[in-house]
């Protein structure tokens, strides 16, 4: 029904509505611009449009974004617990007829009888007792958002027409109040959104989300934010240039992909323009997307830099599948979003630096760890070396001071460390003046060159002690490092018993081919005297070269005798074969076989009356016995007297430094050859039973000897279980003993 | 007179057995037991030609042959060095001090008794030192050394 003009008998509007239209206006505005927040917006205006018009009742009713629905929005009039219910009512345009004439046709509908009208709701007339109603579009510049109902329940109304100009003039008002605060709340909406967003990018790089993470919340978020299909953020490159896309939602069927050119091309333009780049449709930019493009297209796009520090470091985009979809509010949202994104990017990044290096940093502190302890472990093998060493090892520095001297360093110079660090290495190893290099000249030598040359000296030094010790020492130069150094390292060998051992063997294969000739030239001279028949020797001269031969045989014998077994002793071919043999007896037959020969000295012999058993090999006490008694003939003048003697013994034997462990009930017996010869110094006494060992006197250098005699005596006696050892006075003659275990 | 020579050695042996052959070939012999008598000996008999050791005791032969030398009354009279020391330094040395021959023991006592006889009755003072000289020569090329007669090693 349309609407009837001058109805009277009918309750009208209030005065004051009716006497001034524009203040009415005035008020609704008031009401609704006195506050943003939605819902007051809506409350105020229903409860004033009631006031105003004297309506019993006034709901309004907002479309959803579908536009085919009416949802309640705010109510006047209403019992407040009905209210409640009600407020969950959502009308479907299709079924509420008065609203959906008052949105298709934009003008205000007017039920003059609720009861009888057949567009309205008969269940609602009932319930609240409705006789008129007024529906009225809430439109603003041509664009319905809803619809306000005046109810009028006590009786019917009829609305003037200049009535119906103002109520369309309060739902206009209206109108643009509520579209405002719907905007107010939607931009509050999407600050919180924002903030939440931001929140969700900090509380994630708190809690230590690495930067690919970030970049794909960031582009989640985005997406999300806008309603988006889909969206990308791009990083830049170290070098300025366009890295990879970082797609969400990951778009695993490929359904969105762009090609690289166009999404190059998007890129390139915002990160040029360095502002927020909006394409409305991106179809109407490329033609070809249409023919060419993947099966669900992307159409629009908004795009915006990311800027950290005045520098373009990326850009962040989102697109989505139909055309025409973001606001400008949106694109400024995403520009915002970007900005604080472009921050948490940075951020992350700097994180993942940091990160990177602190890393890195404890890496190389675990290698350096581990390196320390490398070296720690072999310092302590290089300690070890240092340390037990048998040859002298030291360190001296530029100035030849001792910087390091292990023990056997100490050994052989006498000096402490203590006192040999700082000394200079020519006053701890001072040199023999007779040899032309010392230790000192190479340490200088070596550190002059600075370079580890193959440096080796051998020189003779003077312990502090005294003596001399022949040394070998080589060189090696260590180059400086860390402030230290550079330091000639010298490692020094004694080889003075090498030495020692070489100038034996050499004197005894002199003394050897010496004692050799001898008896092989009086051997020769002989028997070619005796052959030469122009000679005409008598009878007594050549049996007394006869003899001669004889003697230098029996020597030779004795030498080659001693050779072999020395060389058997060496090699452990040595065998004993025992058998019970009477001591006294042996000593018997040998002093008389040796007063036989011709000796210019005296044999004495000073032996017990019964005889002296024990089981020995008598080839070899033999051969003992007469080295010691050649021995003693050799070093004594003539007519010297030599005793030899035997004796018997029982408990340890006299000299300390021989039995150790033999039981007091042992007995011995004991052999001696006294002679008054020219004796052996005290330093001697201890090598004299030594291999080659020959005194250094002039007095021994004369007479020839091998150096085996004693030795082999020595090994006889060993292998026999007994001791042999020497009591001698220089000038005044040796007595050599021999002990022989009795069972 | 028949000539003269004196052999200082301290193994008698060796001595008896150069007396017999020296004896034999006509030379009168002088025997001394060592260094210190040899030297002494020497100087008393004057004798034409000395036959020496080296290892002896109290003046060994080197020191000998080296007192020999230093006396203006002894010096170039033939020395023949017969001693067990047969290294090439040690002839080296003894052809260096003086001696005219060397031999090594064992040694033949025919060929002793040859060189002698060679050296008193047929070489002259010269020819003695050229034989020396050319001793020398020989040995050195032997130990490959370049060690001269005057500094002996």
């Amino acid at each position: 029904m349309t609407l009837s003009a001058n109805i009277d008998g009918t309750a009208s509007f209030p005065v004051r509505l009716r006497a001034d239209e524009s203040a009415v206006l005035l008020e609704i505005a008031q009401a609704a611009g006195s506050t943003l927040e939605l819902h007051e917006v809506l409350d105020r205006v229903t409860e004033k449009t009631a006031m105003l018009t004297g309506a019993d009742r006034c709901s309004l009713w907002l479309l959803d974004g579908t536009h085919d629905r009416l949802l309640p929005a705010a109510f006047y009039g209403i019992d407040p617990s009905f209210a409640a219910r009600w407020k969950r009512k959502i009308l479907a345009i299709k079924d509420e007829r008065l609203s959906q004439e008052a949105i298709s046709t934009g003008q205000p509908v007017v039920v003059q009888d609720a009861a009888t009208d057949p567009r309205t709701d008969k269940g609602a007339v009932d319930f609240f007792g409705d006789k008129s109603i007024l529906v009225v579009p809430l439109a603003n510049k041509g664009r319905v958002i809803g619809t306000l109902f005046l109810n009028h329940i006590s009786r019917p109304y009829w609305y003037s027409p200049q009535e119906i100009a103002v109520i369309q003039a309060i739902a206009s008002q209206s109108a643009v109040a509520i579209e405002n605060a719907q905007l107010y709340d939607e931009s509050r909406r999407q600050r919180l959104e924002l903030l939440a967003s931001f929140r969700r990018i900090g509380d994630a790089l708190a809690a230590g989300l690495d930067l690919s993470d970030t970049l794909r919340l960031v582009v989640e978020l985005a997406t999300e934010m806008l309603r988006a299909t889909v969206g990308g953020l791009m990083l830049c490159r170290e070098d300025g240039t366009i890295g990879e896309t970082q797609w969400a939602p990951i778009d695993t069927a490929g359904h969105y992909k762009l090609s690289q050119h166009i999404l190059d091309d998007l890129v390139s333009e915002v990160i040029r323009l360095d502002e927020p780049l909006y394409v409305a449709d991106l179809y109407e930019r490329w033609p070809d997307l249409l023919s060419k493009g993947p099966s669900a297209p992307l159409r629009t796009y908004v795009g915006v830099p990311l800027q950290v520090r005045g520098e373009v470091i990326g850009m962040l985009g989102v697109f989505h599948a139909l055309p025409k979809r973001f606001s400008p509010v949106e694109i400024d949202l995403l520009a915002s979003f970007g900005a604080q994104a472009a921050i948490a990017i940075d951020n992350a990044r700097l994180f993942a630096r940091l990160q990177r290096q602190v890393e890195e940093l404890s890496a190389a502190a675990a290698r350096n760890a581990d390196l320390y302890n490398r070296l720690q472990f072999e310092k302590q093998r290089l300690d070890v070396i240092f340390q037990n060493s048998t040859d002298a090892i030291y360190m001296a520095d530029r100035a030849a001071r001792i910087v390091a001297f292990n023990p056997a360093a100490e050994q052989l110079s006498g000096w402490s460390t203590d006192e040999a660090i700082g000394t200079c290495d020519s006053d701890v190893f001072p040199n023999d003046l007779e040899c032309l290099t010392s230790l000192h000249d190479a340490t200088r030598a070596v550190l002059e060159r600075s370079a580890s040359h193959e440096t080796v000296v051998e020189t003779t030094i003077l312990p502090r002690r005294g003596g001399r010790r022949h040394v070998a020492a080589s060189y090696a130069y260590v180059p400086a490092s860390e402030g230290e150094g550079p330091f000639a390292l010298a490692v020094v060998r004694d080889v003075s018993q090498q030495k020692e051992v070489e100038r034996l063997k050499s004197d005894f294969i002199s003394m050897v081919s010496h004692e050799l000739r001898t008896p092989l030239a009086v051997i020769k001279g002989y028997a070619s005297t005796l052959l030469n028949s122009s000679l005409h020797l008598d009878v007594e001269r050549q049996t007394r070269f006869i003899r001669g031969i004889n003697d230098a045989s029996d020597r030779l014998t004795r030498l080659i005798d001693n050779l072999l077994t020395g060389s058997r002793f060496e090699s452990g071919r040595f065998k004993l074969s025992l058998q019970n043999v009477d001591l006294t007896e042996i000593v018997r037959k040998v002093v008389l076989s040796l007063r036989n020969g011709s000796t210019a000295n005296v044999l004495r012999t000073s032996l017990p009356a019964e005889t002296m058993m024990l089981r020995a090999d008598r080839d070899q006490i033999e051969h003992v016995l007469i080295n010691l008694v050649t021995n003693a003939i050799k070093y004594s003048a003539d007519g010297g007297e030599i005793t030899i003697g035997i004796r018997s013994e029982t408990g340890p034997l006299a000299p300390v430094d021989l039995n150790k462990e033999d039981p007091a009930t042992q007995r011995w017996a004991v052999l001696w050859v006294r002679d008054q010869g020219i004796g052996i110094p005290a330093h001697q006494v201890r090598f004299i039973f030594d291999k080659f060992y020959r005194g250094d006197s002039p007095a021994v250098k004369r007479v020839p000897g091998t150096g085996l005699g004693l030795y082999i005596c020595k090994s006889i006696v060993e292998a026999h279980g007994g001791y042999i050892w020497v009591e001698s006075q220089p000038g005044q003659g040796s007595t050599f003993y021999v002990a022989l275990p009795q069972e | 007179m028949s000539q003269s020579i004196l052999v200082i050695d301290d193994d008698p042996d060796i001595c008896e057995i150069v007396r017999v052959n020296l004896e034999g070939a006509g030379y009168t012999v002088g025997i001394a037991a060592d260094g210190a008598a040899g030297l002494a000996a020497a100087q008393t008999l004057q004798p034409d030609l000395i036959i020496l050791d080296v290892l002896m005791p109290e003046l060994d032969g080197w020191q000998v042959l080296e007192a020999l030398e230093a006396d203006p009354t002894m010096a170039g009279r033939p020395v023949i060095m017969v001693t067990c020391k047969g290294d090439d330094q040690d002839v080296l040395r003894g052809l260096s001090q003086g001696a005219v021959e060397y031999f090594t023991k064992p040694f033949f006592p025919e060929n002793l008794v040859a060189s002698v006889k060679i050296l008193l009755d047929v070489f002259d003072a010269s020819m003695r030192d050229h034989r020396r000289q050319q001793l020398i020569a020989r040995r050195q090329r032997a130990i490959g050394a370049n060690t001269t007669a005057s500094t002996p090693s």
